[in-house]
């Protein structure tokens, strides 16, 4: 009875792991598959020798997916959004969260629970007051745009985890430098930011890939000049035709780095993940 | 720390966060809620007029409204159900792993498909369950199962929109629940076995009521998260809300109002009663969980 449990438990855990995978890996086959072979029933898993001319599709000029302008475009608009809306949010969440874990001023609760609050804004939902508000600065299809919101959309996260890896320094350290004549400025810098440095770093990988993942915001704010990577996607599958072998290139192009950052930083990423969602 | 100094250095480290907060947070759902009380249509060339609450009066007669209502309320139900059973149940197999190499390897390949895109993830289950030549149909088959019209059939929208959104969140769960796991005194499970006390025992009465907080904080975000299904629809059956409207969940009809009839004035009322129901759901969990739960 014992051992049987068990192995059902085991077999559950590898069903799960499959279920997780496949579609990941099933994609990345797909786009290696020559076109015959990704309608073939049964399917195959391979084409043996793989197939490279889907990326190399991908990339050409006269598709209807305008190949070029995915790296000469939307590649790097998506590069610099998530970088840039990393560079305003963690400077911005790292004073934000020291001084709520820090001080104890009036409507420090408060404060707290406002920008847990933001959080829970569904981001579609904002779209709209975000398209009038850069319709009226001139601003839409504009990578500023963008990148300003996302750093307002990952601030709270941000902060929320900051926070969660401040609370975890002991004071002791600080206010004993500060009894040296340390100022705030040398505290934070010297002292704290070296302290949670693995956490500011989990707290980055997050803040990036809520940018790079995005769809709704530039969905709506962004036409062709700032528009990002995802938002390309629907021209692989809206058309009557869908090019199976291309738009499986184009997916695993896209999540490369989220697949790199999980295996690489996953004990950060999961520590960061959890704190940020439990503590407090 | 100098007393005389603790006034105001705290706003002074919040100012960043205050400004960015309101210019591009708070004034826009203020400058929205002003566009939600006219009638605005800029593709028509109609000047803007002021029409008080008229928008959100249209909203709440609008049957196409109840029906997002509806579609969304379902898409969460079946998600977020799975999600957290699923995500307990595999929380305490994980912790069940005794070989750490095997449980940290187990754990990355858990956490990879939160990490990405919510459009690949549809992109690649649509690659999955195209009707043709999906694999999915095909290993139904091979089970002795009739082939589905995954896409096509109005019945299956919203269920295909939900394996997307569990095969992506469960791991939220999972992740957190285990994370509770691992902080469990071991001491307690110790004593309960020298009790003789079962698994299940172990499970039902020292491991359930322990995680029972972070069980709440987990289905807290997953339901108030799930509200703002979007993306994973689009991508699945493009802004046509799928077949006979199927998938029409509220982010659609947003996207409708305002990208397709261009009322903008109505779209922006529609955007403050989602963040309404929001704040709204929000309220009352939280409400219905503070006892259990110190956010």
């Amino acid at each position: 009875m014992r051992a049987s449990l068990g192995s059902i438990k085991y077999l559950i855990l590898v069903l799960w792991i499959g279920f997780s995978l496949f579609p990941i890996v099933w994609m990345f086959l797909t786009s290696f598959k020559t076109p015959l072979d990704v309608f073939a029933n049964p399917p195959v898993l391979i084409s043996i020798p793989p197939c490279t001319k889907n990326w190399i599709n991908l990339f050409a000029p006269g598709t209807r997916w305008e190949g070029p302008r995915i790296l000469y475009r939307y590649l790097p608009n998506s590069v610099i959004a998530s970088t840039l809306s990393v560079a305003i949010t963690i400077p911005t969440s790292i004073l934000a969260a020291y001084a709520i874990s820090r001080f104890r001023f009036r409507g420090r609760r408060m404060v707290a629970i406002i920008i847990l609050a933001t959080r829970m804004l569904p981001p579609v939902a904002t779209t709209i007051p975000l398209y009038l508000f850069f319709a009226g600065l001139g601003l839409l299809d504009t990578l500023i745009a963008l990148i300003l919101v996302y750093s307002a959309l990952s601030v709270p996260l941000a902060t929320w985890m900051l926070i969660a890896y401040l609370d975890e320094v002991p004071r002791e350290i600080e206010e004993a430098a500060q009894i040296d004549g340390a100022s705030l400025k040398d505290t934070l810098f010297k002292i704290v930011i070296p302290i949670i440095a693995p956490g500011i770093a989990a707290t980055a990988i997050f803040t990036f890939l809520l940018a790079w993942n995005d769809f709704a915001i530039a969905f709506f704010l962004t036409k062709e000049n700032a528009k990002t990577l995802p938002v390309h996607a629907p021209v692989f599958v809206t058309e009557v035709a869908i090019e199976w072998g291309a738009m499986s290139a184009f997916g695993t192009f896209y999540i490369i780095p989220a697949l790199l950052f999980s295996v690489f930083f996953s004990k950060y990423l999961i520590k960061g993940l959890t704190l940020g969602a439990v503590k407090r | 720390m100098k007393r005389d100094l603790k006034i105001p250095t705290p706003l002074i480290l919040l100012l960043p966060l205050i400004i960015l907060f309101s210019t591009v947070l708070i004034y826009p759902w203020a400058l929205g809620f002003w566009y939600s009380l006219l009638k605005y249509k800029p593709m028509y060339g109609i000047p803007p007029k002021f029409v008080g609450l008229s928008n959100y009066i249209a909203i709440i007669k609008d049957p196409v409204f109840y029906h997002a209502l509806r579609v969304t309320g379902y898409f969460m139900l079946l998600a977020v159900t799975f999600e957290m059973v699923l995500g307990l149940f595999l929380a305490e197999i994980l912790d069940g792993i005794a070989y750490e190499r095997l449980r940290k390897l187990t754990t990355i390949i858990i956490l990879i498909p939160m990490m990405t895109a919510t459009v690949y993830a549809a992109l690649t289950w649509r690659l999955i369950l195209y009707p043709l030549f999906g694999i999915a149909n095909y290993l139904l088959t091979l089970l002795g199962l009739p082939p589905q019209d995954w896409l096509g059939d109005p019945k299956w929208s919203i269920p295909v929109v939900a394996v997307v959104d569990i095969w992506q969140n469960t791991p939220f769960v999972i992740l957190i629940l285990f994370a509770g796991l691992q902080s469990l005194p071991t001491e307690w499970i110790e004593a309960a076995m020298i009790d003789g006390a079962s698994s299940w025992q172990i499970f039902r009465y020292i491991k359930l009521p322990f995680l029972k907080p972070l069980i709440l904080i987990a289905l807290f975000f997953r339901i108030v998260i799930t509200l703002r299904i979007f993306e994973s629809v689009i991508i699945m059956f493009s802004e046509t809300g799928g077949p006979g409207m199927a998938a029409q969940v509220l982010g659609i009809y947003l996207y409708w109002l305002a990208f397709k009839i261009w009322d903008l004035g109505r779209a922006a009322a529609l955007s403050w009663i989602m963040l309404l129901l929001t704040a709204g759901l929000s309220f009352v969990l939280l409400l219905k969980f503070y006892k259990e739960v110190r956010i």
